[in-house]
């Protein structure tokens, strides 16, 4: 059945050549001011929906009947900007598109609608752009790229200081998070409260929670796709901010004018520097070092009209250290791509990337002490091919070879007389190979459909030393069957995964729409953390001969409408998802520096379903959005929790999110979010037991998650004062001030039981809050 | 060792941000289970194995005990049994003349209550050689000036290979238990960071370096007991210990310590609780 469906489809799309004589415009769109490459822009045909998109890297390609056409080249944020066309023939032509006014007086309220959203198969995607990330109010009135995502609806997260997101049910190891196209394996600074992203060198965002395309690979939940800015190619300008915990700057350029440019944006925290005044000589803290840094880096080289390359870097690193220890840890990633455009409607794209991330550990006391160190690595080569047929078909297809590389732990330990000892388990490698191809197809005026299937091969290779285990009672250690050296880089263990993508839209009326989805994700490596919140020195594993892949089936069905002349866009989407092999780990599991940690591991299945409502304002005064999402999560793993369903850590039932903010002036603009999360689910104990004078919690019934913390909720507002402007001058200048947690609420990130402290027989129950009091903080940014 | 890692992390916060309130919660009353604490040595005198009931969390009085169960502990290398009697308090105790003990001799406990045998297999493993008991400068160690004074080194032999040894080392101080709530764990020797080698180890007692604790002084007694236990009690204290300090932004998901007792099928009541044979080397020196 579905075989015959894409036997028609593709008849339809592909093989629907005319008679008619046809010509195509090509070329990119970009910015005006600073030559960025213009995502997303659309370029149609004035009146009609025939038309395309700018790809990631600014490229379209439009075929019309020959002939002349008025064009319109349009995107959120710029002026509309419409062209008389004659295409007699094949006509290359780069848009140069201007920025709306940032005066009120300014601000055009377009008739040409930002109507995407219900006219594309997109669907469970969310995109910002960096001004609307700049006006949300954020903790330490740092703009933070990840913490505006966590209000999105289908996005949550445990808690303050909690590393990553969670989104439509998945673990934080279940995001692709692409900067540039390399992966990043550890999202956050200082544990959580920050991204690696540094705002200054974003350029675009794009999540994708369902219906992801056949592009996109490698994890089963979302992709965070980051593209950053290529560097102003017409002038040099600067950008930066003072904050209270760290300061950044960016300097960007042309090397060559409208040929080759740069960028380089930098931050450092100053904390360290800020608390230790208000510490006690007494506290360890006093004499401790602790930090984060980053540094981001592009450049871009147009060779010709057909060539243009790229290579971007990011290098960030957080460190704490105090007298006895140090413990630092960090991404590397380095980018290098080739756009090549074989004819009009044939572009390509080449990326080779570099991804690691590492941590080290170490304690030291004279001559005796103890270090660990462990990293992953990534080396990938991946070819994606755009091909345009007409205004009605895009085919897209591409391959990918990706060599992971991970070292789980080397530890090495020195006594007081300098004898060293290493406990070191062998470094895991892994390659997957992958295949897509995809088709987006318009068929008649009404109705869109992409469909694609990526194909996924995973191999597990030697070198390493391979464990065999016999299965044994669930929730117990695995007992060892047999070690084997592999010396050689043969097979271990493989998996093939077809995973099929689909997604459509049938447009109701001009301003609504519905969307439907399904794809399948495969996933060859998952975060080893039995944590509430990852830690940096939790681990990673690969698919191995123990460990399945952890494989996902989602589908989504979604109302979409527009009203007020596109004022507010709306949508209502319900998804179901489906996950086979998730980790979990056997009770008391012994994670850490464990060559057999495998035996410790279970792997079992997870369902999340829910609802999204999503209603957002993008023009006028007041802009923002509204989100309510009613989800369940739950996993179901033989051994735990007598073997029935139960909800998992970062189940949340009811979640609202709400981002608004209002130009209160020409100057002055305020803004507030206030969130609103049903508490997590955590595991308390209904009992004690008393040995050996401990008192020890216990759970009787042996169920999982069988209580929730208190709900969630904060206020927070913020205020943006713009310096007067002067057109004669670059020099520009805001003042951001923000208060996080307004009314002070004590969220509870966990409760946690213990005895009282000298009292016999005495428990108590224990509330832990990340941030308990209202954060007020300034930060002065400044460009030119 | 993961809870060594977490502390610089957990200080960080906790300097920061975190703040941490007592609240009352609402919790329900877990079904009945007998609860069996018996950690048995070698060293003769009275032993005793406490049985008693687990209790709702945040009861204020003393777990029920239970006083009509009978209790032995069968040594099945040397095919003797030894029959143990109501104390009070859910306490029973063994205080015949014959030591229950033997290098490798398997041991099992057998609790009946109502009928219903609970019982319990464990090994009594070889033993560490102790040596001295001598005083420790930790400034020399390159501890620095504000160093504790007054600490005790036990320098012990671990045996060599093949096997990993396991042991809890316990300090009393003028017959004061030194370190009641927190074990000193080793794997052989130096906490499994250096293979058994039958060479000489330190260990520093009382554990914690940094903790307030009392030091020794001139003229007191400091008596040191190396308990050789199996790896899975080692791993009861770890895991006893993971979840009564299970806090923090780094808390894991709680779950039940691990039980050795066997419940039977047919049981109307569950046991949880831990059987422990342990060889002990001992050694008491006053403090110069």
């Amino acid at each position: 059945m579905l075989r015959n469906l894409v036997i028609v489809l593709f008849a339809l799309g592909v093989f629907s050549a005319t008679g008619q004589q046809k010509s195509t415009l090509s070329g990119y769109v970009k910015d005006a001011k600073n030559g960025e490459s213009l995502i997303g822009a659309t370029v149609s045909k004035f009146g009609t929906t025939t038309g395309t998109a700018a790809n990631e890297y600014g490229y379209f390609a439009l075929t019309l009947p020959s002939g002349k056409h008025i064009i319109a080249v349009k995107l959120v944020g710029y002026k509309t900007y419409t062209v008389e066309i004659d295409l007699t023939k094949n006509v290359v032509k780069n848009f140069e598109l201007s920025e709306e006014g940032q005066d009120l007086d300014e601000v055009v309220v377009s008739t040409e609608a930002a109507d995407k959203n219900v006219k594309s198969t997109e669907m469970g995607v969310a995109k910002l752009d960096i001004k609307t990330i700049n006006r949300v109010p954020a903790l330490l009135g740092e703009v933070d790229l990840v913490r505006v995502i966590q209000l999105l609806p289908g996005v949550t997260t445990v808690g303050e200081g909690a590393s990553g997101f969670n989104v439509r049910g998945g673990n934080i190891d279940q995001n692709l998070i692409l900067m540039d196209e390399a992966p990043v394996y550890n999202s956050s600074h200082l544990f959580g409260f920050f991204s690696v992203f540094n705002p200054d060198a974003v350029k675009d965002v794009k999540l994708i929670k369902g219906g992801i395309p056949a592009q996109y690979g490698g994890r089963v939940s979302s992709i965070l796709d980051v593209r950053m800015k290529e560097g102003n190619s017409k002038q040099f300008a600067g950008s930066g901010g003072i904050g209270t915990i760290f300061s950044r700057f960016a300097i960007e350029g042309p090397i060559v004018k409208d040929k080759a440019s740069f960028i380089i944006a930098g931050r450092r925290s100053y904390i360290d520097a800020l608390v230790k005044p208000f510490l006690k000589e007494t506290n360890a803290l006093k004499k401790a070092d602790f930090y984060f840094y980053d540094l981001t880096a592009k450049v871009n080289w147009r060779i010709n009209d057909n060539n243009t390359v790229f290579a971007s870097g990011y290098m960030g690193r957080d460190v704490f250290a105090a007298s006895i220890f140090s413990f630092d840890w960090g991404n590397n990633t380095f980018t290098t791509r080739w756009n090549h455009i074989f004819n009009r409607k044939l572009f390509m794209n080449t990326t080779a990337y570099y991804s690691s991330y590492d941590y080290k550990l170490k304690f030291s006391v004279g001559k005796s002490g103890f270090d660990w160190n462990s990293n992953v690595t990534n080396y990938s080569l991946k070819n994606d091919f755009s091909y345009y047929k007409n205004a009605r078909n895009t085919m897209r297809f591409g391959a990918q070879a990706l060599m992971y590389s991970f070292l789980p732990y080397k530890a090495t330990g020195t006594s007081t007389d300098g004898t060293k000892t290493e406990l070191t388990t062998d470094r895991k490698y892994g390659v997957e190979y992958s295949g897509y191809f995809s088709h987006e197809s318009k068929i008649g005026e009404n109705f869109s459909v992409e469909y694609g299937l990526r194909l996924s091969y995973y191999t597990f290779v030697g070198q390493a030393k391979v464990y065999y285990y016999r299965d044994t009672t669930p929730n117990t250690v695995r007992p060892l069957d047999r070690v084997t050296t592999i010396k050689d880089n043969r097979t271990i263990a493989d998996y093939l995964i077809p995973e099929p993508r689909f997604s459509m839209n049938y447009v109701l009326s001009k301003t609504s729409s519905v969307k439907a989805s399904y794809n399948r994700m495969a996933q060859y490596l998952q975060l080893i953390s039995n944590t509430a919140a990852s830690t940096p020195l939790d681990v990673y594993t690969l698919a191995t001969n123990n460990i399945k892949p952890l494989v996902a089936d989602q589908v989504a069905v979604g109302y979409f409408r527009n009203f007020k002349d596109n004022m507010f866009e709306t949508s209502l989407e319900v998804y179901y998802k489906y996950l086979q092999n998730q980790l979990d780990y056997i009770d008391n599991a012994d994670l850490f520096i464990n060559d057999q940690v495998e035996a410790q591991l279970l792997q079992g299945l997870g369902r999340a379903y829910g609802s999204e409502l999503y209603i957002r304002k993008v023009k006028g005064k007041l802009q923002g959005w509204i989100s309510y999402t009613l989800s369940k999560t739950e996993r179901l793993v033989r051994g735990i929790s007598n073997d029935d369903w139960f909800y998992s850590r970062y189940d949340r039932t009811h979640v609202l999110n709400t981002s608004l903010n209002y130009d209160l002036t020409k100057r002055w603009n305020v803004s507030a979010n206030f969130v609103y999360l049903t508490g997590l689910p955590a595991t308390f104990p209904n009992s004690r037991v008393q040995i050996q004078g401990l008192t020890i919690p216990y759970n009787t019934d042996g169920v999982r998650n069988n209580y929730r913390v208190t709900p969630y909720h904060r206020l927070d507002l913020g205020a943006t004062f713009n310096f007067k402007k002067n057109d004669e001058r670059k020099y520009k200048q805001h003042i951001v001030f923000s208060v996080y947690n307004v009314y002070k609420r004590r969220n509870a990130y966990s409760i946690y039981f213990r005895a009282k402290d000298g009292a016999v027989n005495q428990t108590e129950a224990v509330r832990f809050s990340m941030i308990g009091t209202i954060v007020p903080a300034v930060t002065y940014n400044f460009s030119f | 060792m993961k809870k060594l890692f977490y502390i610089p992390l957990a200080l960080l916060f906790i300097t920061l941000t975190a703040c941490e309130d007592v609240v009352q919660i609402d919790l329900d009353k877990g079904s009945k289970m007998y609860v069996i604490d018996a950690f048995l040595n070698d060293k003769g005198g009275t032993q005793t194995v406490r049985v008693l009931e687990n209790d709702s969390y945040f009861s204020t009085t003393e777990a029920p005990p239970v006083s009509y169960a009978q209790v032995k502990v069968t040594d099945l290398t040397a095919n003797k049994t030894f029959s143990f009697t109501y104390a009070g308090n859910g306490n029973y105790a063994y205080t015949g003349s014959d030591t229950i003990g033997g290098n490798e001799h398997l041991f099992r406990l057998t609790v009946t209550i109502d009928g219903v045998d609970y019982t319990s297999e464990e090994v009594q493993h070889r033993k560490a050689i102790l040596d001295t008991i001598v005083p420790v400068d930790f400034e020399a160690l390159g501890f620095g000036p504000d160093a504790p004074k007054g600490i005790q080194a036990i320098v012990a032999r671990d045996l060599m290979g093949p096997a990993t040894d396991y042991y809890n080392i316990i300090t009393y101080r003028n017959d004061t238990l030194m370190n009641p709530t927190s074990p000193n764990l080793v794997i052989d020797g130096t906490g499994g960071a250096i293979p058994d080698d039958g060479t000489p180890f330190r260990f520093f007692d009382p554990p914690g370096i940094y903790q307030n604790f009392v030091r020794f002084k001139k003229g007191d007694r400091c008596r040191c007991e190396i308990h050789s236990i199996s790896h899975d009690n080692l791993y009861w204290y770890i895991q006893a210990q993971n979840q009564i300090n299970n806090a923090g932004l780094f808390a894991a998901t709680p779950e039940n310590v691990k039980t050795n007792i066997l419940t039977p099928t047919n049981a109307k009541y569950k046991a949880t609780g831990r059987f422990s044979m342990a060889g002990v080397v001992w050694m008491e020196v006053l403090v110069q």
